[in-house]
């Protein structure tokens, strides 16, 4: 059953994806493509999406009301649709990040003794 | 919840980001041609992404809305026999039910045609203690509890004169108040000619707003006094059929029941009143007392109905309460009566009572056809619960990349819907062109019954499609998209775990074959009635019987000229060539006939169920017996001296009357009493099956039929207290009944009949005709339920192979094992059609209950062939096992095929 893959592969992706666009959006207003970018650069090109499925995870964060959009123009006179952080999102993601960190710890301290060999 | 983005929005978002891409690329270096490649390349797949984004919609945006139409009709159209298969079933049934919905709808509660008909409303009677069931009583009779009885030539909710001029007086709320009556009126032509008419307040045509194209309507001048005016409105089809739509008409007489009548109007085509049937004219209900017994001057005799227009503003309410108040001043002048006023809105059904009795009718036809339109969607449910395994692999990955689950379900049931709506519609064209047709071979050609699909109609049929969808699309829906991915994950479908819900699927199968095994018995064992009563004896000829009814009444004959009328018919008919036998008698075999208690007057009076038996008889003349081939068994046939003897009156009475009544005695010579006559037994005859084909007479005799002096009318001596003048005053009620050789012996009869009196209507019926008749409910019930039957076994055998099928798909591993440890093939097949047993066993058996509770209720129809008879029932039954256990081999020799290597290596 080849098919659940692609599922699983979603889920991880999803909390992830979310979490850097709330996290992206915290420094101000942007629109999708810009939103790729600064995610590809902020992760020094670790996390390398495809830029199109963004957009399924920023429409389920409107939906969600965590984030809202509007349409505006760009530094280089392009139309784009903006998207910024709305209140319920800046505590979500305080919350999202508070718990990724919580996580990355306990994933930390699991791995910690192989981690301190492989280091020393 | 935000508003929602269109999909146009959506694909500039899209287009716009590309832009903003190939710009930055450009500005990092990358030359221009290849930028906006890489920029597409760095999106990934554009029509993927706007897939998911539709997908992760989730409700029904009119995009979403419209896609889901559309894949729903390639998905019908992909599978043409599936969808025609439903949409036909759907259509039966839908058609069914809307015919049948629109026909109670137009009797009930659709508005009448007529101007302003939403104002014109009906006013009954209830008198506490009379109950009206809707029976209408076809001479006067008395109905009535306690003190007060009433009397009643219609329904018991009808008025007198006197209260329809009390209430006409009394009344604010309506802005008119008329009456009418129908009666049958014998017109004088070139052949005299029965027509239907009604006498009617002379303010009817301005309370019903109808127009008059030619000459007036009635005027109160022509109401002034009884027999003021003898004047008559045609209607419009009268008119053109029988004077060739000739505006000159006016002015002309007509003679009816041999008075004339000038013809002063005509009304505007198609109006019928408030009455299902047209009559073929109008007259002032005040020239009644020239046409028959006076009822304009009984006070409390229920004969005309009422019809009123409400004032503008006015309420039925309002218009019940002020005649109830008038109702009561003259319950003062009854002891014992005690009446309110009931107003309606008009309809059709008029009266409380047969509106009640015609929305009892409706609901139990509406109740059938929701069985049929119920079994017809299990059907497509079963065919949908197959499909939906095949489904789920696409389903699994459409939801795995993102689509809700809400959103497939929705998706699937729009399949549904466009299914149910493409059979509502064949429905609705079904339902509007068979009602008319069904309507045409029936012999009521004066109907003015508007079946026309009006909106009401189209909302019904839409609410029975909708549900329909939703009856056969929810489980498949919620089956198909049922996908657990730890399970999934495990792989477990393909290891055979019994997942899904086979209950559903095994109460489908059984259902339907329930379904059709019931329909089925039914058919055969109507059939096998037919067969009984096409060969058996009904103990009377049946060919060449020919009745012959003289409308002496309406010509104005007492008793002493209509005996006088019928003995010299019979002479002269018994004289004519052609003619085997004639002879005198109230009724034909198989029509109404006569009813009394009865009491035996020797010896052992009143033992036994003789207290309070009654008997069934026919009035005869001699000559009877031989024009009927009716067997005479012991004693005599009646004589002509018998037609003329003081009491007691000669009786013939048949074997199983003289069984039950003289149990192990000699019947013949014994007196005995029915109703208020007194009889000898003089003959006792072979019996027959006068009364019904499906049984002989219980108890049944002739009476010999007196042309001397009348027959007395228990009921009318009791109401008038001149019962015995009154019967003096009317014609005996005898028709002349003839064996002729051939038909062209008939003719003459009319000619005879002629010759005696030319204006005497006489209404021929044939005995052949009249028998076929009896049969024909059984023979379409047989063609119907046949033919039901076929189409929901073909269905059902669909549903059994299916769920073999599927049964099998799921078991394919555990018989890959079986045979790799050494299973035969039949012991495969076997163990694959065991698990088909259950819910035919299931089928069978509930089917065959219900057939049996059925059979017993269609006892009639059956002429003799017991209710139970096994060779409808295991004929049946063993017939349908066959089939099913041959549609589930196919499926389990195939999964006796199976390769024990391949199937284990699945996964």
């Amino acid at each position: 059953m080849p098919t659940h893959k692609p599922a699983e592969r979603d889920a991880l992706l999803q909390g992830t994806l979310d979490l850097l666009i709330l996290r992206t959006l915290q420094a101000g207003p942007e629109h999708g493509q810009g939103i790729a970018r600064s995610i590809q650069e902020n992760s020094a090109d670790v996390l390398l999406v495809e830029h199109g499925s963004l957009y399924p995870a920023l429409q389920r964060l409107e939906s969600r009301g965590w984030i809202r959009a509007k349409w505006g123009v760009s530094e280089n006179n392009r139309r784009a649709r903006y998207y910024e952080l709305t209140a319920r999102g800046s505590r979500q993601l305080g919350e999202e990040a508070d718990r990724w960190r919580r996580m990355a710890e306990a994933v930390a301290r699991i791995l910690g003794p192989d981690a301190a060999e492989g280091r020393s | 919840m935000r508003r929602r983005r269109s999909e146009q929005d959506f694909q500039d978002e899209i287009r716009s980001h590309i832009e903003l891409e190939t710009d930055r690329l450009i500005a990092e270096g990358v030359p221009a041609d290849e930028a906006r490649a890489q920029a597409l390349r760095r999106f990934g797949d554009v029509r993927a992404a706007r897939r998911r984004y539709a997908a992760s919609q989730g409700g029904p945006g009119l995009e979403n809305v419209l896609r889901d139409v559309g894949l729903a009709f390639r998905s019908v159209v992909r599978e043409p026999g599936f969808a025609a298969a439903a949409v036909l079933t759907l259509a039966l049934g839908i058609g069914l039910n809307t015919a049948i919905f629109s026909v109670v709808w137009t009797l009930t509660l659709r508005p009448l045609p007529l101007r302003e008909a939403d104002r014109v409303v009906t006013v009954h009677h209830r008198f506490a203690g009379i109950h009206d069931g809707g029976t209408s009583w076809m001479g006067d009779a008395s109905v009535g509890s306690g003190s007060f009885s009433r009397r009643v030539s219609g329904r018991p909710p009808m008025s007198s004169w006197a209260e329809y001029l009390e209430y006409r007086a009394g009344t604010r709320a309506l802005a008119g108040l008329t009456a009418f009556a129908t009666i049958g009126l014998t017109l004088d032509a070139e052949r005299p000619l029965a027509i239907s008419a009604r006498l009617v307040a002379c303010d009817y045509f301005r309370v019903l707003q109808v127009r008059l194209p030619v000459g007036r309507g009635l005027v109160d001048d022509d109401c002034a006094r009884p027999g003021a005016a003898p004047v008559v409105v045609l209607s419009d089809r009268f008119w053109r059929s029988h004077f060739g739509g000739d505006p000159s008409v006016l002015g002309r007489e007509v003679t009816l029941n041999r008075r004339a009548f000038t013809v002063v109007g005509i009304a505007e085509p198609g109006f019928a009143g408030t009455e299902l049937r047209m009559p073929a004219l109008w007259l002032p209900v005040t020239m009644q007392p020239l046409l028959g017994d006076d009822r304009l001057s009984s006070e409390n005799l229920s004969w005309l109905e009422l019809v009123g227009r409400l004032r503008p503003g006015a309420t039925v309410e309002q218009a019940a309460a002020e005649l109830t108040v008038v109702a009561h001043r003259r319950d003062a002048l009854y002891p014992g009566r005690n009446a309110s006023v009931l107003v309606y809105p008009a309809s059709l059904a008029a009266g409380p009572g047969l509106r009640k009795a015609a929305v009892a009718n409706a609901l139990a036809a509406l109740v059938a056809a929701a069985l049929i339109v119920g079994i017809g969607c299990l059907n497509i449910m079963n065919l949908l619960l197959a499909r939906a395994p095949a489904r789920q692999r696409a389903v699994r990955i459409r939801m795995a990349l993102g689509a809700s689950r809400r959103r497939i379900v929705s998706q699937l049931l729009t399949e549904s819907l466009v299914l149910a709506l493409l059979g509502g519609l064949a429905g609705v064209a079904l339902a509007t062109w068979a009602p008319p047709l069904i309507v045409a071979t029936l012999p009521l050609q004066d109907l003015q019954l508007d079946l026309s699909a009006d909106a009401r109609v189209f909302s019904y049929a839409a609410a029975v499609s909708i549900l329909a969808a939703a009856v056969f699309g929810v489980a498949p829906a919620l089956e198909t998209t049922r996908v657990d991915l730890a399970t999934a994950m495990r792989g477990e479908m393909a290891a055979g775990a019994r997942r899904g819900v086979p209950w559903l699927r095994q109460a489908v199968v059984s259902t339907q074959l329930a379904g059709s095994l019931l329909l089925l018995v039914l058919a055969a064992l109507l059939a096998r009635g037919l067969a009984r009563a096409g060969s058996m004896d009904p103990g009377f000829a049946v060919d060449g019987i020919y009745s012959f009814q003289p409308e002496l009444a309406d010509q104005g004959y007492d008793f002493v000229r209509g005996a006088a009328f019928l003995g010299e018919l019979r002479a002269r008919t018994a004289a004519l060539p052609g003619i085997e036998s004639a002879a005198l008698s109230t009724f034909l075999p198989l029509g109404p006939r006569s009813l009394a208690p009865f009491r035996r007057l020797d010896g052992n009076a009143g033992e036994g169920d003789a207290e309070r038996a009654s008997a069934e008889f026919n009035t005869v003349s001699s000559g009877y017996f031989e024009t009927l081939g009716i067997a005479i068994l012991r004693g005599r046939a009646f004589t002509r001296e018998d037609e003329s003897a003081a009491e007691p009156g000669a009786a013939v009475i048949g074997e199983a009357m003289a069984r039950r009544f003289w149990p192990g005695e000699d019947a013949l010579g014994r007196p005995f009493r029915v109703g208020d006559r007194t009889y000898n037994v003089v003959g006792i005859a072979r019996d027959a099956r006068s009364l019904s084909l499906a049984e002989t007479d219980p108890a049944f005799f002739y009476a010999a039929a007196h042309l001397d002096r009348p027959l007395e009318n228990a009921a009318r001596a009791d109401s008038a207290g001149n019962g015995r003048a009154a019967a003096w005053r009317e014609p005996p009620g005898l028709s002349l009944v003839v064996r002729a050789a051939d038909a062209t012996a008939l003719a003459a009869v009319h000619r005879a009949a002629a010759g005696i009196d030319p204006q005497v209507l006489v209404e021929r019926v044939s005995l052949a005709e009249r028998y076929d008749a009896v049969l024909r409910p059984a023979r379409l019930g047989a063609l119907f339920s046949g033919a039901l039957g076929l189409l929901a076994l073909a269905l059902a055998l669909v549903g059994v192979y299916g769920a073999a099928a599927w049964s099998a798909s799921q078991r394919t591993r555990e018989f890959g094992v079986r045979i790799a440890l050494g299973a035969e093939r039949h012991d495969i097949i076997r163990l694959a059609l065991r698990s088909g047993l259950g819910p035919l066993v299931a089928g069978l058996a509930i089917g065959g209950s219900v057939a049996v509770a059925a059979a017993q209720v269609m006892r009639s129809l059956l002429f003799g062939v017991a209710p139970l008879d096994p060779v409808a029932f295991l004929g049946v039954s063993a017939l349908l096992s066959a089939v099913a256990l041959a549609a589930m081999y196919r499926p389990a020799a195939r999964a006796s095929r199976v390769d024990p290597a391949r199937t284990l290596r699945t996964d």
